[in-house]
């Protein structure tokens, strides 16, 4: 067991340095120049070359290289092109709106697709199961922006139930926190609301097919009870790894939700980043959502040990 | 049959019945071909169809909602609606389609190498899980700024994050076979490596494949469309339905039209692709299901 | 076993759920009921604190609203004093003395010193243009003369017409900041936002990206005056302002519908007409001057360098066809506008402009083909975030087929096109042809304060227009102190520049705000501006 942990932990440090070589060449080697854009649009050469002078951008590549890796093993993300705040600092700052959005999103699908998944496995080939397998493909063929722009139309702008965008924190009372959070949740829980349906009935379909749920069903036991007792329980485990999985769906899918909502949340900051070519904010973004996930899927790695001792690495 | 006697009406109904049970058990896969093979087609013949040049600037007629002359409308530029959401269709289909293909050719390649040689597994798996580690939307976002946007940058970007699931995917597959008493004994009588991966590994190695593919194929028209939303997805002047629909997003309100149409057309289109791809997988490996 | 999977599951869904609660409850900035807000969406991201550093517009806002100037401009765009109370003119016209308004303060308390205004007017001297034409007429900083802490002298060593309006400049002014902060390197941003405007900067509520928090400052003393355009008295009644930054103009559009914002900076032109059917809404233009959209020509490669070229795009170029597709409300732009320095401004004039009033392909074909152009491709910069200069840019290339043009679209994010257009590298190595920008009002209706009109070849902004005849031509008029021979010099300057072709004005349009229709005292003062205004 601990050598199973060493060794995925030596595998993850490796993954983690591959992604910084490549987050750092990625961002280096593009055109953009934020030199030109802090000076504004009415600036003249002469005010960005000296602009690009302060900023040590006219530095060799590898050496802007060593000096960030340095800066990056003292834990420093290094400072922001434009607004002067520690990159560390800036995604404290939106972390709060993303997990919130995050978690109501996963909450929300789970919740509700364990229910269509399992009804779906025990109505397998009925309407009812067509019924939620349609309602699953087509939840996650339209692009989450389009659910988006149709969910606000109908309950913020026509019905005015709930408001259009925008966050606000718990400390202003729970219901203006959830209120702000549900359309946001539904347009990208239904993603995955629509993946986990899929696994959770196909998982349930192959596990209501072993012997000792036929079993149980000779035993007498009722329908319901045979589904929750034996077929739930047993769907753990690939339920889990999707949501491992999802995780990198979700990370994108948090992007273009908070650009559709105007959440102030990672994904904004993402966005704003790149279009500004503020490149300390880039890595440092890219750099702690690879780590999330991959922390992630260690975990989930480490959980398969825990449940499940036949699962090989 | 059994030996019961069977009159002609009685044949005729069961073999109605029999075509009837195809159609209804492979439902999904009758829809979804339908809809991709009516898409494709629009999409194809859309120079002969359209009656607009799709990227013809009419400023007289800008914003107009769908009626005859422009079945689908016009953009804030008075172009024709209809003959960009078909000229899109060109664009998006092609993008996904390469983005499916090239996904499956280089992550074949790659899970093959890593799961025949085990000296090769670990470096390959690695870097496949560092790519995988970097959300999909954020490492295309990042090559789109790297290089001049235009359709093959658009297909690449698309194309890398879907290598490493596919690489893991075959890698998987061909432990597996490996494994198999029958490959090892080919291995055993001395089969060369093209031999064994030709006649043993590949044919056992296509079905999750090709199921595969289409859910990239799937899933690159939509990140096409967040590429475009997100203002780095193909450049303005080629129609593809990602940025018509971001062009059009500003005016969801005034025009419902520009987006509605592209938007309707893509999503039929991923979820024929989807259809389809479902419909494959149970015809042919119902066990896959649990893989993928 | 089984069991206790599920559990396992269950507890790491009510961890992740309370740990949210945690979250969300752990760093809430407590916001008082009962002061009056005011949200405002504004059209850019306020990322840099320091106007000497950047012009961008937003930075320029954020300076009207934490800093005061010396003087300002009125609605006639004539100079009124606002920190100055008197200030005179030797009779040789070369000694302006200054004295400022008594009690002034600086939102830290201290007192406003005469010195102060000195360090902030060289900190902003030496980023803007007409500040450098000063501090050359003054043959250095030794011009300046601080002579109690209320008073201070400007001496000339020759004559300079417009030191007055240079200090009255409303696109890049001269904000007044304590000398501690003004006198800092220029090479180094400020971060210190002490100034003595009607509002302070509330550094700590500062999100960039998304939001920028401004407070009443208690220690601004008003001018008397009613407000008019950015002179008058200031007079904050909000108690705080919210700056927020949404990137999706659709949603800011939903968001002001539903009541959740007050004010929008920069609505959609093509919304303007559906706003005005609104009842909860108000639109204004506060800005009558308008912006300017211009095609720039690069200067220096064929085959731009010709000026026969530049004139062919002059032919080519339909105002009116531009307009359409920047903005499509026919009520908020010009159909043509035959001058270089804004419709509607004082130093409006056709002159020279008679020859271009009509579209000609066949004309701008046959200039082309005099200039020497055969074919080749022509680099023209296609901005793919910019919806105006994308609109604008998209019936560019169609003016530019017509004429026979083989153009190569360049579709790049403004992000890369502001380095790529800095380049002096030729067009097929990275370098460019032709790309859309725009300007506002106040500054293009001045041949000095125009940088696309400035023609200093090397020096000159990107695009390097070169013509020494009309650079000296703006020289002698910005020496000349008298108004009345200055606006007669106005035709010459444009008659020439419709030879040499800096640029190519491809229209004028405004930019109306949109309100709730609670709100009241939205001044037009060219610039969105946030004091005088009431939330009923």
């Amino acid at each position: 067991m601990i050598q199973f942990v060493l060794r995925k932990l030596s595998s993850t440090a490796i993954v983690m340095g591959l992604v910084a070589v490549i987050v750092f060449l990625l961002i280096h080697l593009s055109p953009g120049d934020p030199a030109a854009i802090i000076a504004g649009d009415q600036a003249t050469p002469a005010m960005i070359e000296q602009i690009r002078a302060g900023l040590g951008l006219d530095q060799p590549l590898i050496v802007q290289f060593w000096l960030w890796l340095v800066r990056l093993a003292h834990g420093d993300l290094g400072v922001s092109l434009f607004s002067h705040v520690p990159v560390g600092t800036l995604i404290m700052s939106r972390i709060q709106p993303t997990v919130s959005l995050a978690v109501a999103t996963m909450l929300f699908a789970i919740l509700t697709a364990i229910p269509l998944g399992v009804v779906a496995a025990w109505q397998v080939g009925r309407w009812v199961d067509r019924a939620v397998m349609a309602l699953a493909i087509a939840a996650f063929s339209f692009p989450i922006f389009l659910i988006g722009y149709a969910l606000v139309w109908g309950f913020a702008l026509k019905l005015r139930i709930l408001p259009v965008q925008g966050y606000t924190t718990l400390g202003n009372g729970i219901v203006p926190y959830l209120q702000h959070l549900v359309l946001p949740a539904l347009s990208l829980g239904l993603v995955f609301m629509a993946l986990l349906t899929r696994m959770t009935r196909s998982t349930m379909i192959e596990v209501l097919g072993e012997d000792y749920i036929r079993t149980a069903r000779a035993k007498g036991l009722g329908q319901g009870a045979v589904l929750i007792k034996h077929g739930l329980k047993n769907a753990a485990v690939p339920l889990v790894t999707t949501i491992g999985n999802g995780i990198a769906l979700l990370i994108g899918g948090v992007v273009v939700t908070e650009s559709v909502f105007s959440i102030p949340g990672i994904g904004r900051l993402t966005i704003d980043a790149v279009t500004q070519r503020d490149f300390p904010v880039i890595q440092g973004i890219i750099l702690v959502t690879s780590f999330t996930y991959v922390v992630v899927n260690l975990l989930v790695d480490l959980s398969y040990r825990l449940f499940d001792p036949r699962v090989r690495a | 049959m059994t030996g019961a006697i069977a009159t002609p009406t009685t044949l005729a109904f069961k073999r109605k019945r029999r075509s009837f049970r195809f159609l209804s058990r492979h439902l999904t896969i009758v829809i979804g071909a339908t809809l991709m093979t009516i898409l494709v087609l629009l999409s194809v013949c859309a120079p002969l169809i359209t009656p607009y040049d799709p990227v013809a600037l009419d400023l007289i007629h800008r914003l107009r909602p769908p009626s005859a002359s422009h079945w689908f409308g016009t953009d804030n530029y008075g172009r024709d609606i209809f003959s960009r959401t078909l000229y899109g269709g060109r664009v998006s289909l092609f993008v996904g389609i390469s983005a499916a293909l090239l996904s499956a050719l280089i992550g074949s390649v790659i899970g093959l190498l890593a799961g025949m040689f085990r000296w090769a597994d670990a470096p390959l798996m690695r870097v496949m899980d560092g790519l995988m580690a970097i959300p999909a939307i954020l490492l295309a976002v990042g090559m789109m700024i790297l290089t001049r946007p235009g359709i093959p940058i658009v297909i690449i970007a698309i194309t890398i994050p879907e290598v490493p699931r596919v690489a893991r995917l075959v890698r998987s597959v061909v432990l597996v076979i490996r494994e198999q008493v029958y490959v090892q004994a080919a291995v055993a009588i001395g089969t060369k490596l093209p031999r064994l991966l030709l006649h043993h590994i590949l044919p056992n190695a296509l079905t999750p494949i090709i199921v595969q593919v289409t859910y990239v194929c799937a899933s690159a028209v939509l990140v096409e469309a967040y590429l475009g939303f997100l203002g780095v997805g193909i450049p303005p002047e080629t129609p593809s339905w990602g940025n018509i629909i971001s062009d059009g997003r500003t005016y969801v309100q005034l025009a419902i039209w520009i987006v509605l149409f592209p938007g309707a057309f893509l999503g039929t289109m991923v979820m024929a692709i989807n259809m389809l791809g479902d419909g494959v997988r149970d015809m042919l490996d119902p066990r896959l299901a649990r893989r993928l | 076993m089984a069991r206790f999977r599920l559990k396992s599951l269950l507890a790491v869904a009510a961890v992740a759920a309370v740990a949210a609660v945690a979250l969300a409850l752990g760093t809430s900035p407590q916001v008082v009921q009962a002061e009056t807000v005011l949200k405002a969406v504004v059209n850019s991201d306020l990322k840099i604190l320091d106007p000497t550093w950047s012009t961008a517009y937003i930075v320029i806002r954020h300076g009207y609203l934490v800093y005061d100037t010396l003087f300002a401009l009125n609605s006639k765009f004539e100079p009124k004093p606002q920190m100055v109370d008197t200030y005179s003119v030797s009779p040789d016209a070369l000694t302006y003395s200054f004295t400022l308004r008594p009690g002034l303060k600086w939102s830290d308390g201290t007192p406003v010193r005469a010195a102060d205004c000195v360090a902030s007017l060289k900190r902003w001297a030496k980023r803007n243009a007409m500040g450098q034409h000063l501090v050359e007429a003054m043959g250095g900083e030794s011009g300046y003369e601080i002579v109690d802490d209320n008073t201070f002298k400007i001496k000339l060593k020759s004559p300079f017409g417009l030191v007055v309006e240079a200090l009255a400049g409303a696109e890049a002014p001269a904000f007044m900041m304590p000398e501690r902060i003004a006198s800092g390197p220029i090479n180094q941003q400020i971060t210190d936002t002490t100034g003595s405007g009607p509002f302070i900067f509330k550094k700590d509520e500062w999100q960039p990206g998304n939001k920028a928090v401004y407070v009443k400052n208690p220690y601004y003393v008003p001018r008397k005056e009613a407000p008019d355009y950015l002179a008058g008295g200031k007079v904050a009644k909000v108690d705080r302002v919210e700056w927020l930054y949404m990137p999706d103009n659709n949603t800011a559009l939903a968001a002001l519908q539903a009541g959740e914002i007050d004010y929008f900076e920069s609505p959609p032109l093509d919304f303007i007409q559906l706003m005005k059917q609104n009842a909860d809404l108000k639109v204004l233009t506060i800005d009558h001057l308008g912006v300017q959209m211009m095609v720039r020509p690069n200067s220096l490669y064929p085959p731009f360098n010709n000026y026969k070229a530049r004139e062919a795009l002059l032919y080519m170029v339909n105002q009116n066809d531009m307009m359409q597709a920047v903005v499509g409300d026919p009520s908020l732009f010009m159909a043509y506008c035959p001058t270089y320095f804004m419709c509607n401004s004082d130093n409006q004039t056709d002159a020279g402009a008679k020859p271009f009033a009509k579209q000609d392909f066949a004309k701008a074909k046959q200039l082309l083909a005099e200039a020497g152009y055969k074919g080749e491709p022509i680099v023209v910069l296609q901005p793919t975030d910019r919806p105006q200069y994308a609109a604008a840019t998209t019936v560019l290339i169609d003016e530019l087929r017509k004429s026979g043009v083989n153009v190569d679209i360049q579709s790049l994010d403004w992000a890369t096109i502001t380095a790529r257009r800095a380049k002096k590298d030729a067009p097929d190595k990275g370098g460019w042809n032709i790309f859309i920008t725009s300007q506002g009002g106040p500054d293009v209706a001045s041949p000095m304060a125009n940088i696309w009109f400035n023609s200093a070849c090397d020096q000159a902004n990107v695009g390097w227009a070169c013509d020494k005849d009309l650079v000296s031509l703006v020289d002698k008029w910005a020496s000349e102190p008298d108004a009345a021979k200055r606006h007669a010099m106005v035709d010459q300057i444009q008659e020439r520049a419709y030879v040499s072709v800096p640029y190519v004005p491809a229209g004028q349009y405004v930019q109306p705000i949109a309100f709730r229709a609670n709100l009241q005292g939205v001044l037009e003062a060219g610039v969105p501006v946030y004091w005088n205004i009431e939330k009923k």
